[in-house]
Protein backbone atom coordinates (compact mmCIF):
# COMPACT_ATOMS: atom_id res chain seq x y z
CA UNK A 1 0.00 0.00 0.00
CA UNK A 2 2.78 2.33 1.01
CA UNK A 3 4.74 1.50 -2.11
CA UNK A 4 1.65 2.03 -4.21
CA UNK A 5 1.27 5.53 -2.79
CA UNK A 6 4.94 6.28 -3.44
CA UNK A 7 4.67 5.03 -7.00
CA UNK A 8 1.54 7.13 -7.58
CA UNK A 9 3.32 10.21 -6.21
CA UNK A 10 6.31 9.64 -8.46
CA UNK A 11 4.10 9.22 -11.50
CA UNK A 12 2.12 12.35 -10.65
CA UNK A 13 5.36 14.30 -10.20
CA UNK A 14 6.59 13.05 -13.58
CA UNK A 15 3.37 14.16 -15.28
CA UNK A 16 3.54 17.50 -13.50
CA UNK A 17 7.13 18.15 -14.59
CA UNK A 18 6.27 17.20 -18.18
CA UNK A 19 3.36 19.62 -18.25
CA UNK A 20 5.47 22.44 -16.80
CA UNK A 21 8.17 21.83 -19.37
CA UNK A 22 5.65 21.86 -22.19
CA UNK A 23 4.19 25.17 -20.99
CA UNK A 24 7.65 26.74 -20.63
CA UNK A 25 8.59 25.63 -24.12
CA UNK A 26 5.49 27.27 -25.64
CA UNK A 27 6.14 30.48 -23.70
CA UNK A 28 9.75 30.62 -24.95
CA UNK A 29 8.66 30.17 -28.56
CA UNK A 30 5.96 32.83 -28.26
CA UNK A 31 8.35 35.41 -26.76
CA UNK A 32 10.99 34.84 -29.50
CA UNK A 33 8.92 36.97 -31.97
CA UNK A 34 7.56 36.54 -35.56
CA UNK A 35 10.99 36.04 -37.12
CA UNK A 36 11.79 33.16 -34.93
CA UNK A 37 14.26 35.25 -32.93
CA UNK A 38 16.90 35.47 -35.67
CA UNK A 39 17.87 39.13 -35.09
CA UNK A 40 21.22 39.58 -33.50
CA UNK A 41 23.24 42.54 -32.48
CA UNK A 42 26.39 41.15 -33.97
CA UNK A 43 27.91 41.97 -37.34
CA UNK A 44 25.89 40.96 -40.40
CA UNK A 45 26.14 37.27 -41.24
CA UNK A 46 24.96 35.05 -44.06
CA UNK A 47 21.26 34.14 -44.16
CA UNK A 48 20.35 32.86 -40.70
CA UNK A 49 19.26 29.25 -40.31
CA UNK A 50 16.03 28.40 -38.50
CA UNK A 51 16.18 27.95 -34.72
CA UNK A 52 16.66 24.31 -33.74
CA UNK A 53 13.58 22.75 -32.24
CA UNK A 54 14.93 19.36 -31.37
CA UNK A 55 17.17 18.20 -28.57
CA UNK A 56 20.80 17.63 -29.44
CA UNK A 57 20.31 13.94 -30.08
CA UNK A 58 17.77 14.83 -32.75
CA UNK A 59 14.89 13.26 -30.82
CA UNK A 60 11.93 15.25 -29.62
CA UNK A 61 12.31 16.67 -26.13
CA UNK A 62 11.02 14.45 -23.33
CA UNK A 63 7.40 15.07 -22.62
CA UNK A 64 6.74 16.66 -26.00
CA UNK A 65 3.74 14.91 -27.47
CA UNK A 66 4.52 13.26 -30.79
CA UNK A 67 3.75 15.43 -33.85
CA UNK A 68 3.67 18.69 -31.95
CA UNK A 69 7.20 19.95 -32.83
CA UNK A 70 7.24 23.67 -33.85
CA UNK A 71 7.90 24.34 -37.59
CA UNK A 72 11.36 25.83 -38.31
CA UNK A 73 11.21 29.65 -38.24
CA UNK A 74 11.50 31.33 -41.70
CA UNK A 75 14.80 33.13 -42.47
CA UNK A 76 14.61 36.85 -41.74
CA UNK A 77 14.50 39.34 -44.57
CA UNK A 78 17.38 41.71 -44.97
CA UNK A 79 18.44 44.43 -47.39
CA UNK A 80 21.76 44.37 -49.15
CA UNK A 81 23.15 47.69 -50.39
CA UNK A 82 25.19 46.30 -53.25
CA UNK A 83 27.60 48.61 -55.06
CA UNK A 84 28.70 47.38 -58.46
CA UNK A 85 31.69 48.70 -60.37
CA UNK A 86 34.01 47.62 -63.16
CA UNK A 87 37.67 46.75 -63.23
CA UNK A 88 38.70 50.19 -64.47
CA UNK A 89 37.82 52.66 -61.78
CA UNK A 90 37.97 56.44 -61.94
CA UNK A 91 37.84 58.89 -59.03
CA UNK A 92 34.06 59.26 -59.42
CA UNK A 93 33.52 55.54 -59.08
CA UNK A 94 35.63 55.39 -55.92
CA UNK A 95 33.86 58.43 -54.47
CA UNK A 96 30.51 56.84 -55.18
CA UNK A 97 31.52 53.75 -53.24
CA UNK A 98 33.06 55.65 -50.32
CA UNK A 99 30.10 58.00 -49.90
CA UNK A 100 27.48 55.28 -50.27
CA UNK A 101 29.18 53.05 -47.77
CA UNK A 102 29.50 55.92 -45.30
CA UNK A 103 25.80 56.67 -45.60
CA UNK A 104 24.81 53.05 -45.11
CA UNK A 105 27.08 52.37 -42.16
CA UNK A 106 26.69 55.73 -40.43
CA UNK A 107 23.10 56.82 -41.10
CA UNK A 108 21.61 53.34 -40.93
CA UNK A 109 23.88 51.92 -38.22
CA UNK A 110 20.95 50.52 -36.24
CA UNK A 111 19.76 48.48 -39.19
CA UNK A 112 23.29 47.30 -39.92
CA UNK A 113 23.88 46.34 -36.30
CA UNK A 114 20.63 44.37 -36.20
CA UNK A 115 21.56 42.45 -39.31
CA UNK A 116 18.72 43.99 -41.35
CA UNK A 117 21.06 45.86 -43.69
CA UNK A 118 24.38 44.86 -45.17
CA UNK A 119 26.93 46.57 -47.41
CA UNK A 120 28.47 44.67 -50.31
CA UNK A 121 30.56 45.63 -53.30
CA UNK A 122 30.89 43.70 -56.53
CA UNK A 123 32.77 43.87 -59.82
CA UNK A 124 30.67 43.25 -62.92
CA UNK A 125 33.84 42.60 -64.93
CA UNK A 126 34.61 39.51 -62.84
CA UNK A 127 33.43 36.32 -64.58
CA UNK A 128 31.37 35.14 -61.60
CA UNK A 129 29.62 38.52 -61.27
CA UNK A 130 29.13 39.42 -64.90
CA UNK A 131 25.52 38.28 -64.79
CA UNK A 132 24.61 41.12 -62.41
CA UNK A 133 25.15 43.63 -65.22
CA UNK A 134 22.30 42.18 -67.30
CA UNK A 135 20.20 41.24 -64.28
CA UNK A 136 20.08 44.77 -62.88
CA UNK A 137 20.49 46.54 -66.25
CA UNK A 138 23.59 48.35 -65.06
CA UNK A 139 24.88 49.07 -68.56
CA UNK A 140 28.35 48.65 -67.07
CA UNK A 141 27.94 51.88 -65.15
CA UNK A 142 28.94 51.95 -61.46
CA UNK A 143 25.64 51.69 -59.60
CA UNK A 144 24.24 51.12 -56.14
CA UNK A 145 21.51 48.48 -56.13
CA UNK A 146 19.27 47.78 -53.12
CA UNK A 147 18.29 44.12 -52.86
CA UNK A 148 15.84 42.56 -50.43
CA UNK A 149 16.58 38.92 -49.68
CA UNK A 150 15.15 36.21 -47.50
CA UNK A 151 17.71 33.53 -47.00
CA UNK A 152 19.02 32.81 -50.47
CA UNK A 153 15.93 34.12 -52.23
CA UNK A 154 15.90 37.55 -53.76
CA UNK A 155 12.54 39.22 -53.21
CA UNK A 156 13.02 42.64 -54.75
CA UNK A 157 15.72 44.88 -56.22
CA UNK A 158 15.87 48.60 -56.83
CA UNK A 159 18.59 50.35 -58.80
CA UNK A 160 19.66 53.88 -57.83
CA UNK A 161 20.15 55.01 -61.40
CA UNK A 162 20.82 58.70 -60.70
CA UNK A 163 23.65 58.16 -58.23
CA UNK A 164 26.52 58.36 -60.67
CA UNK A 165 25.17 61.54 -62.25
CA UNK A 166 25.10 63.29 -58.86
CA UNK A 167 28.62 62.14 -58.09
CA UNK A 168 29.96 63.27 -61.46
CA UNK A 169 28.37 66.72 -61.11
CA UNK A 170 29.89 67.11 -57.64
CA UNK A 171 26.53 67.36 -55.89
CA UNK A 172 27.52 65.56 -52.73
CA UNK A 173 24.65 66.89 -50.59
CA UNK A 174 22.05 65.96 -53.20
CA UNK A 175 23.66 62.56 -53.55
CA UNK A 176 23.57 61.96 -49.79
CA UNK A 177 19.91 62.93 -49.57
CA UNK A 178 19.08 60.81 -52.60
CA UNK A 179 20.67 57.67 -51.19
CA UNK A 180 19.18 58.22 -47.73
CA UNK A 181 15.70 58.82 -49.13
CA UNK A 182 15.75 55.83 -51.46
CA UNK A 183 17.26 53.48 -48.88
CA UNK A 184 14.80 54.49 -46.18
CA UNK A 185 11.87 53.94 -48.56
CA UNK A 186 13.23 50.54 -49.52
CA UNK A 187 13.71 49.50 -45.91
CA UNK A 188 10.15 50.63 -45.17
CA UNK A 189 8.90 48.67 -48.21
CA UNK A 190 7.54 51.84 -49.78
CA UNK A 191 7.63 52.74 -53.50
CA UNK A 192 10.71 54.57 -54.73
CA UNK A 193 10.28 58.33 -54.15
CA UNK A 194 10.07 60.37 -57.34
CA UNK A 195 13.24 62.29 -57.96
CA UNK A 196 13.70 65.48 -59.97
CA UNK A 197 17.25 66.26 -61.00
CA UNK B 1 17.91 93.15 -58.27
CA UNK B 2 20.01 95.81 -60.09
CA UNK B 3 23.16 94.00 -58.95
CA UNK B 4 21.73 90.68 -60.18
CA UNK B 5 20.88 91.97 -63.67
CA UNK B 6 24.38 93.50 -63.95
CA UNK B 7 25.90 90.13 -63.04
CA UNK B 8 23.74 88.40 -65.61
CA UNK B 9 24.82 90.89 -68.29
CA UNK B 10 28.47 90.39 -67.37
CA UNK B 11 28.03 86.62 -67.52
CA UNK B 12 26.46 86.90 -70.96
CA UNK B 13 29.25 89.11 -72.27
CA UNK B 14 31.79 86.61 -70.97
CA UNK B 15 29.88 83.77 -72.55
CA UNK B 16 29.92 85.64 -75.87
CA UNK B 17 33.68 85.75 -75.79
CA UNK B 18 33.87 82.14 -74.72
CA UNK B 19 31.60 80.98 -77.53
CA UNK B 20 33.91 82.72 -79.97
CA UNK B 21 36.87 81.04 -78.28
CA UNK B 22 35.26 77.63 -78.56
CA UNK B 23 34.42 78.09 -82.21
CA UNK B 24 37.81 79.49 -83.11
CA UNK B 25 39.82 76.91 -81.18
CA UNK B 26 37.87 73.94 -82.43
CA UNK B 27 37.77 70.79 -80.33
CA UNK B 28 40.45 70.36 -77.70
CA UNK B 29 40.59 66.61 -77.44
CA UNK B 30 41.83 64.61 -74.52
CA UNK B 31 42.01 61.39 -76.48
CA UNK B 32 44.32 60.84 -79.44
CA UNK B 33 42.93 59.60 -82.70
CA UNK B 34 39.70 61.63 -82.60
CA UNK B 35 38.27 63.10 -85.81
CA UNK B 36 39.56 66.51 -86.81
CA UNK B 37 37.38 69.38 -85.65
CA UNK B 38 34.89 70.84 -88.11
CA UNK B 39 36.11 73.85 -90.08
CA UNK B 40 34.80 77.14 -88.82
CA UNK B 41 32.73 78.59 -91.68
CA UNK B 42 33.58 82.05 -92.98
CA UNK B 43 30.12 83.25 -91.98
CA UNK B 44 28.54 81.39 -89.04
CA UNK B 45 24.86 80.51 -89.40
CA UNK B 46 22.40 82.92 -87.75
CA UNK B 47 21.78 80.39 -85.07
CA UNK B 48 23.66 77.37 -83.85
CA UNK B 49 23.51 74.84 -81.10
CA UNK B 50 26.90 73.81 -79.78
CA UNK B 51 26.94 70.46 -77.97
CA UNK B 52 30.11 70.63 -75.92
CA UNK B 53 31.24 67.66 -73.84
CA UNK B 54 33.66 68.52 -71.08
CA UNK B 55 35.81 65.58 -70.00
CA UNK B 56 38.85 64.73 -67.91
CA UNK B 57 42.27 64.14 -69.45
CA UNK B 58 42.22 60.48 -68.44
CA UNK B 59 38.84 59.04 -69.26
CA UNK B 60 37.00 56.08 -67.79
CA UNK B 61 35.05 53.65 -70.02
CA UNK B 62 31.72 55.24 -69.10
CA UNK B 63 32.93 58.71 -70.03
CA UNK B 64 34.21 57.45 -73.37
CA UNK B 65 30.92 55.71 -74.01
CA UNK B 66 28.96 58.87 -73.22
CA UNK B 67 30.85 60.99 -75.73
CA UNK B 68 30.48 58.26 -78.36
CA UNK B 69 26.73 58.09 -77.74
CA UNK B 70 26.36 61.88 -77.89
CA UNK B 71 28.18 62.02 -81.20
CA UNK B 72 26.00 59.20 -82.55
CA UNK B 73 22.86 60.96 -81.35
CA UNK B 74 23.82 64.16 -83.12
CA UNK B 75 24.84 62.49 -86.34
CA UNK B 76 21.69 60.38 -86.42
CA UNK B 77 19.31 63.21 -85.57
CA UNK B 78 20.99 66.28 -87.10
CA UNK B 79 23.10 65.15 -90.03
CA UNK B 80 21.96 68.05 -92.21
CA UNK B 81 22.33 70.61 -89.45
CA UNK B 82 25.82 69.34 -88.64
CA UNK B 83 26.82 69.63 -92.28
CA UNK B 84 25.93 73.30 -92.38
CA UNK B 85 27.20 73.95 -88.85
CA UNK B 86 23.84 74.68 -87.30
CA UNK B 87 24.65 71.91 -84.85
CA UNK B 88 28.26 71.73 -83.75
CA UNK B 89 29.92 68.95 -81.73
CA UNK B 90 32.84 69.83 -79.49
CA UNK B 91 34.87 68.09 -76.82
CA UNK B 92 36.90 69.97 -74.22
CA UNK B 93 39.39 68.61 -71.71
CA UNK B 94 38.42 70.59 -68.62
CA UNK B 95 41.64 69.62 -66.85
CA UNK B 96 43.74 71.30 -69.52
CA UNK B 97 44.87 74.66 -68.08
CA UNK B 98 44.22 76.45 -71.37
CA UNK B 99 40.50 75.65 -70.99
CA UNK B 100 40.15 77.03 -67.48
CA UNK B 101 38.11 80.06 -68.52
CA UNK B 102 35.57 77.82 -70.14
CA UNK B 103 35.47 75.65 -67.02
CA UNK B 104 34.77 78.68 -64.84
CA UNK B 105 32.20 80.16 -67.18
CA UNK B 106 30.21 76.95 -67.48
CA UNK B 107 30.77 75.90 -63.85
CA UNK B 108 32.23 72.55 -64.81
CA UNK B 109 32.78 70.19 -61.88
CA UNK B 110 32.93 66.91 -63.69
CA UNK B 111 32.41 65.36 -67.11
CA UNK B 112 29.33 67.13 -68.46
CA UNK B 113 27.51 67.79 -71.68
CA UNK B 114 26.67 71.48 -72.11
CA UNK B 115 24.33 72.72 -74.83
CA UNK B 116 24.79 76.32 -75.98
CA UNK B 117 22.24 78.41 -77.83
CA UNK B 118 24.25 80.63 -80.15
CA UNK B 119 22.71 83.52 -82.14
CA UNK B 120 24.87 85.48 -84.57
CA UNK B 121 27.98 84.20 -82.84
CA UNK B 122 26.81 85.04 -79.30
CA UNK B 123 25.88 82.50 -76.65
CA UNK B 124 22.54 83.74 -75.42
CA UNK B 125 21.78 80.72 -73.26
CA UNK B 126 23.33 77.46 -72.16
CA UNK B 127 22.35 74.48 -70.10
CA UNK B 128 24.17 71.51 -68.59
CA UNK B 129 22.69 68.14 -69.49
CA UNK B 130 23.98 65.80 -66.74
CA UNK B 131 21.14 63.30 -67.13
CA UNK B 132 23.22 61.61 -69.83
CA UNK B 133 25.04 59.86 -66.96
CA UNK B 134 21.81 58.27 -65.74
CA UNK B 135 20.75 57.21 -69.23
CA UNK B 136 23.94 55.46 -70.34
CA UNK B 137 22.56 51.97 -69.54
CA UNK B 138 19.64 52.60 -71.94
CA UNK B 139 21.11 53.75 -75.24
CA UNK B 140 17.75 54.28 -76.92
CA UNK B 141 16.58 56.55 -74.10
CA UNK B 142 19.95 58.31 -74.14
CA UNK B 143 19.77 59.11 -77.86
CA UNK B 144 16.14 60.28 -77.62
CA UNK B 145 16.99 62.53 -74.69
CA UNK B 146 20.00 64.21 -76.30
CA UNK B 147 18.15 64.71 -79.57
CA UNK B 148 15.15 66.18 -77.76
CA UNK B 149 17.33 68.62 -75.83
CA UNK B 150 19.15 69.76 -78.94
CA UNK B 151 15.92 70.07 -80.95
CA UNK B 152 14.35 72.16 -78.18
CA UNK B 153 17.21 74.62 -78.38
CA UNK B 154 17.21 74.67 -82.18
CA UNK B 155 13.49 75.41 -82.28
CA UNK B 156 13.53 77.88 -79.42
CA UNK B 157 12.34 81.33 -80.43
Amino acid sequence: MQSKKILTAILLLFVGFSLVELVLKRVREASAGPDGGQQTASAPSPAPSPAPVKAEDGKPSPGTPAGSEAAPAAAAEKVIAHYFHGRERCANCRNYETLSREIVERDFATHVGAGRLEWREGNYDEPDQRHFDAKYKLGRVPTLVLVRVQGDTELEARKLGDGFMLIVTGEKDKFTEYVRRQLQAFLDKKPAPEEEF
Amino acid sequence: MKTRSTSVRLARVSALGLAAAILAAGACHGDPGQDAPAKTPAAAPARQVIACYFHRTVRCPTCRRISAYIEESLQAGFAKEMKDDRVVWKMVDFQDPKNQKLVEAYKIQGPTLVLMDVRKGKVIDWKPVPKVWSLVPDKEAFVKYVQKEVRTLLEKK
